[in-house]
């Protein structure tokens, strides 16, 4: 009896200990990952929530509680860069993931030349980085020597800066955007809907399907965690637009393209307050973390 | 694959949208000519209009110049090395974590990656000053590594690679454990090489991603000997020279090393990458 | 294998976990600085001068080589290298470390680095983008590095824009001087010639508002050319700006400095007369998106017929006819800023200052680097841009240069002094862009910028300041 419950205890704890080392790969393996990331990530996001609730000088650091937020709400720059902000994510996203998908399905059953090449063309912004698209841009809609307003000119439209338009501005840096995060569209679509089973595609041929059903009705809903996947990606990334502001307009004319991201820039660099660079940091990811609910709960709800 | 097997009907809807797709090729192509044929000009030429649509005396001295005078190939270098550095890192620490994740049961699992998925959100740029204060900590300011370590700690490795393990088969993974193999061996063995077309994706998303990442390395890098190629070329546009073909060549330069790696990695594009199971 | 990987990565996790313990242990306030790789740095405070010292300066891009910048392979900083090399061989535990940073990124860089305590020890530059550290406690006091020879060298006017409550906090080294510049032969070609102000090719002219507006009238039949260009894309060159309008007579500050009075009714005027340039088809279009670097390379590419132009542009011009990357013929005729009163240009002083690295060897070295480039043989250096010391100038052999630099004298020294002149700047060009766009009249936008900038005053006076004697 005894040597039946000693038994019964040793493989008792065999399986302690089997469930102990499987539990330690487990963390073992994330262990790298998590360090960084408690290291790098978490500690400085705590801290740079704790920051905006001061106000910090080069020397002086003073409590200010939550008076960077109230500032931030009354001033009518920050709310146009929220504005512009939610511009620039709805548009460049929508823009990208309808064109990627246009564009990948017109292309993804033509030869593989084909495709690289349009793939190419597509992700030239990304590949010159988003300084020299930007620079390149920037000089082409200089007013003064510019192409695009000589050739206004060239039709009779003289001494135009279409920079200087407010919204005309804001839609032309929208546009930069959008044509730098249509490249990696192209590519996340084609190559998901390169993964598409065969059989689907000749279940729909036998059945007689045109083009654009097979497209609509088969695709479109396939590639949908590439979707998915995208629209988060995008937003990420555009949220943070800066370099496009920074280099082309510095925020104008008169603040009508300023952003967030370079709102912080200036609040950090320029005014050297860091606690309210911090603030719209914090806010920054409000809006960022909201915009992603709601399109995680909208594309659940699609598919 | 799935590639001349999935020609599906073409009609005319076909041929439009081919057409409107090859002409906001174009469109964005036009850039691209424009920098490189002005960078062949004169500072002269370049404000003539009206313009010179074709360089009438193309010639590559202001790429001799700026070579000579600005210390480009270190910024190449540079870029190159943090880009590569970052993505090897990124792929070997966040493929362990994936795999993890996705395959192994340890308490928290779910929880843990919850939380660390849901950071994803956060941009960098959000704290990006407490970070500068912790790498000087580290004594890492002005110097790569710096650049790269926060980089590797973002999620979005895992985030990326996670959803690809998931849809790996488990058959295999099972039968090499009845065999007694360890984690490791089952992770090195089976896993990374069942999964190569995931990381060949993830290897371009981050490596363009480290490539763009401009900010970070504005605040960590002010030797210009390790600059990266984008902060060197942004800094000749606010230098006092009025040589404006000189600026525009070098954000020719700037492009030519990312072209090269593109077409050298073509070939992972033409796999079939899909994030996230294909539903049934 | 299995097993040396496992070890293999205990070994880092000790190591990562080690590192991460040891950065709470580091003190906050590390007195020590890193700015290079991880070399030797320089240790706490001892009384040994044998101790390693790594000096670290950062100077603006404004001046390339040694004594001559078209030299291949010149490149910005390259002088004090030259000179730290041989300040090196004379105190052989120093290391001289030399960065160039883009006036763009300067605030930035210079924010980021004081605020993690990695600030360079010497900065060269402009004596306004200074004064915000003074104010804040920043920089230490040069007076035991300057002797009175010095003094007498250099012109009153200029020690006296970088003294403050009897400290020196720069040591003025050339400087940099605005004026305007008209290209003669644009004018021949227009016919215009005669109303170039008279004076002659190696003077500066001076001119009043309605010559100058008669000048661009003149001018304006040019094909391809536009007669002028103003510009309020960015915060860079906005001294021309606020020269421009100041030409009826107003000014930026008061007595004082601490208040904005440009909104008064000359300052007015003198924003709707910039309006009425444009609306008579005399600026280049797009002011509101052009910046200073801009303007300058239109006038010279030869697309604008008179310009805003500094002493640097004229340099480059000498250089790029020299090198014939600039066609020849390329004459100029160069004038003051127009206006109702006294002929108007702007003189900076640029120069050193030395920032508190909390090390008193590392800052007394930093110092003594200073004194050593500022004298003799050095200072001849100088001459490629413009001296500011007398004994240097008088060595220049270009008469129009002579000119340039004793121009000084009508420079218009608005108060940098002000605290929060930084962020004044920022707050200019969205209202005159917003002007230039029409959304706002000139007596709004002035108005509104007064306001802003009376605010950044008023806080930034508040402050810990040495200029207020608070020290």
């Amino acid at each position: 009896m005894n040597s039946m419950i000693m038994e019964h205890n040793m493989i008792y704890k065999a399986k302690l200990k089997k469930e102990f080392l499987k539990q330690k790969d487990g963390y073992l393996f994330i262990l790298p990952q998590m360090l960084l990331f408690l290291v790098f990530m978490v500690y400085p996001v705590f801290e740079g929530l704790r920051l905006s609730f001061y106000n910090v000088g080069f020397v002086t650091k003073t409590f200010v509680g939550f008076r960077n937020y109230i500032e931030l709400f009354k001033d009518s720059i920050f709310i146009k860069a929220v504005l512009n902000n939610l511009q620039f994510v709805l548009i460049v996203t929508t823009l990208s993931v309808v064109f990627g998908l246009f564009i990948s399905t017109a292309v993804f059953d033509k030869t593989s030349k084909y495709m690289s090449f349009i793939r190419g063309c597509y992700y030239l912004p990304v590949m010159i980085t988003m300084v020299a698209f930007s620079i390149t841009w920037l000089w082409m809609v200089n007013p003064a020597m510019g192409l695009v307003s000589h050739v206004l000119n060239s039709i009779g439209i003289q001494n135009v800066n279409i920079m200087g338009n407010s919204t005309v501005a804001l839609y032309i840096l929208i546009v930069v955007m959008w044509l730098f995060n249509l490249g990696e569209a192209v590519i996340l679509y084609l190559a998901a809907i390169i993964g598409i089973p065969q059989e689907q595609f000749e279940a729909a041929e036998i059945d007689g399907a045109s083009r654009f059903m097979v497209i609509r009705f088969i695709i479109i809903p396939l590639v949908s965690p590439t979707t998915f996947y995208f629209v988060i990606l995008c937003f990420i990334d555009v949220i943070k637009v800066f370099l496009a502001v920074h280099l082309m307009t510095a925020g104008g004319p008169n603040y009508a393209t300023t952003t967030m991201m370079y709102l912080c820039y200036q609040e950090a660099f320029v005014m050297n307050n860091m606690g309210k660079a911090s603030a719209i940091g914090m806010m920054m990811f409000v809006i960022v973390s909201l915009l992603s609910i709601i399109a995680m709960t909208r594309l659940k709800a699609k598919n | 694959m799935a590639l001349k097997s999935q020609k599906i009907k073409r009609d005319k809807l076909d041929i439009v949208s081919n057409i409107v797709v090859l002409f906001f090729a174009l469109i964005n192509i036009f850039p691209l000519y424009w920098m490189f044929s002005n960078s062949l000009k004169s500072s002269n030429s370049i404000t003539r209009m009206p313009p010179e649509w074709i360089p009438q005396h193309p010639s590559f001295d202001n790429y001799v110049q700026l070579l000579s005078s600005q210390n480009v190939i270190s910024w190449a270098f540079n870029s190159v090395f943090i880009s590569v550095l970052t993505t090897v890192l990124v792929v070997f620490i966040s493929s362990l974590a994936a795999y993890a994740f996705a395959k192994l049961d340890f308490y928290g699992n779910k929880v843990i990656f919850v939380i660390f998925i849901s950071t994803l959100m956060i941009p960098k740029d959000v704290y990006i000053i407490p970070l500068f204060k912790i790498m000087q900590n580290f004594n890492l300011i002005n110097t790569r590594l710096g650049v790269i370590i926060p980089n590797v700690a973002l999620p979005f490795g895992v985030f990326i690679l996670k959803q690809f393990f998931d849809s790996l088969p488990n058959a295999l993974r099972e039968s090499a454990k009845i065999d007694g193999a360890s984690e490791w061996t089952v992770y090195l063995r089976i896993i990374i090489p069942m999964a190569k077309a995931g990381i060949g994706a993830l290897f371009i998303l981050v490596f363009v991603r480290m490539w763009n990442d401009y900010l970070w390395q504005l605040i960590m890098l002010s030797k210009d000997s390790l600059k990266t190629l984008q902060l060197g070329i942004a800094s000749l546009q606010t230098e006092n020279v009025p040589n404006l073909a000189f600026k525009i060549t070098g954000a020719s330069l700037a492009a030519i090393p990312m072209i090269i790696v593109f077409l050298c990695f073509q070939s992972y594009f033409t796999r079939g990458i899909t994030l996230g199971a294909v539903k049934e | 294998m299995s097993k040396a990987r496992k070890i293999l990565s205990l070994v880092l996790l000790v190591l990562m976990v080690s590192t991460t313990l040891s950065m709470y242990g580091c003190t906050t306030n590390s007195t020590t600085k890193d700015t290079g790789e991880k070399t030797q740095v320089g240790s706490k405070d001892t009384k040994q001068s044998q101790e390693p010292v790594k000096i670290t300066l950062w100077t603006a891009p404004d001046w390339k080589g040694v004594y001559d910048p078209t030299v291949a392979g010149a490149n910005y900083g390259d002088f004090y290298k030259f000179a730290g090399k041989d300040f090196v061989k004379e105190n052989s535990n120093v290391t001289v470390n030399v960065e160039s940073v883009p006036g763009a990124d300067r605030d930035a860089k210079l924010s980021i680095a004081i605020q993690s305590h990695t600030q360079p020890d010497i900065y060269v530059g402009a004596d306004f983008t200074m004064f915000d550290y003074v104010h804040n406690g920043l920089i230490v006091p040069l007076n035991d590095v300057i002797t009175d020879a010095d003094k007498q060298d250099i012109p009153a006017s200029i020690w006296d824009g970088v003294t403050a409550n009897g400290n020196i906090y720069m040591f003025p080294y050339y400087t940099e001087t605005g004026h305007m510049a008209l290209n003669v032969d644009l004018f021949k070609q227009a016919g215009a010639e005669a109303l170039i102000p008279k004076g002659g090719a190696n003077t500066i002219v001076r001119w009043t508002p309605d010559e100058f507006k008669d000048a661009l009238r003149a001018v304006k039949k040019l094909d391809g050319v536009y007669p002028f260009a103003f510009y309020c894309g960015s915060t860079q060159g906005d001294t021309y700006n606020i020269l421009l309008l100041e030409m009826f007579g107003a000014k930026l500050f008061n007595k004082d400095g601490t208040q904005v009075t440009i909104n008064d009714a000359n300052g007015v005027k003198a924003l709707e007369f910039i309006k009425s340039l444009k609306d008579e088809g005399l600026l280049a279009p797009g002011a509101e998106s052009l910046n200073v670097l801009d303007v300058y390379q239109l006038f010279l590419n030869k697309k604008t017929a008179v310009s805003i132009f500094n002493n640097v542009n004229y340099d480059a011009l000498n250089n790029g006819l020299k090198a014939k990357s600039i066609q020849e013929p390329f004459n100029i005729q160069m004038a003051f800023l127009p206006s109702a009163g006294d002929p108007m240009c702007y003189a900076y002083a640029m120069g050193s200052v030395v920032f508190d690295s909390g090390n008193e060897l590392q800052t007394q070295t930093a110092k003594q680097f200073v004194k050593f480039y500022t004298n003799e043989p050095y200072v001849d250096a100088s001459m490629s841009m413009l001296p500011l010391r007398k004994s240097v100038a008088q060595k220049l052999l270009d008469p129009l240069k002579v000119k340039i630099a004793e121009s000084a004298e009508f420079s218009v020294s608005f108060s940098q002094k002000a605290p929060g002149y930084l962020k004044l700047r920022a707050s200019l060009f969205p209202e005159l862009q917003a002007f230039m766009t029409g959304q706002k009249t000139a007596q709004q936008a002035l108005d509104s910028y007064a306001k802003n900038a009376n605010a950044i005053l008023k806080d930034g006076v508040c402050k810990f300041s040495p200029i207020n004697g608070k020290k």
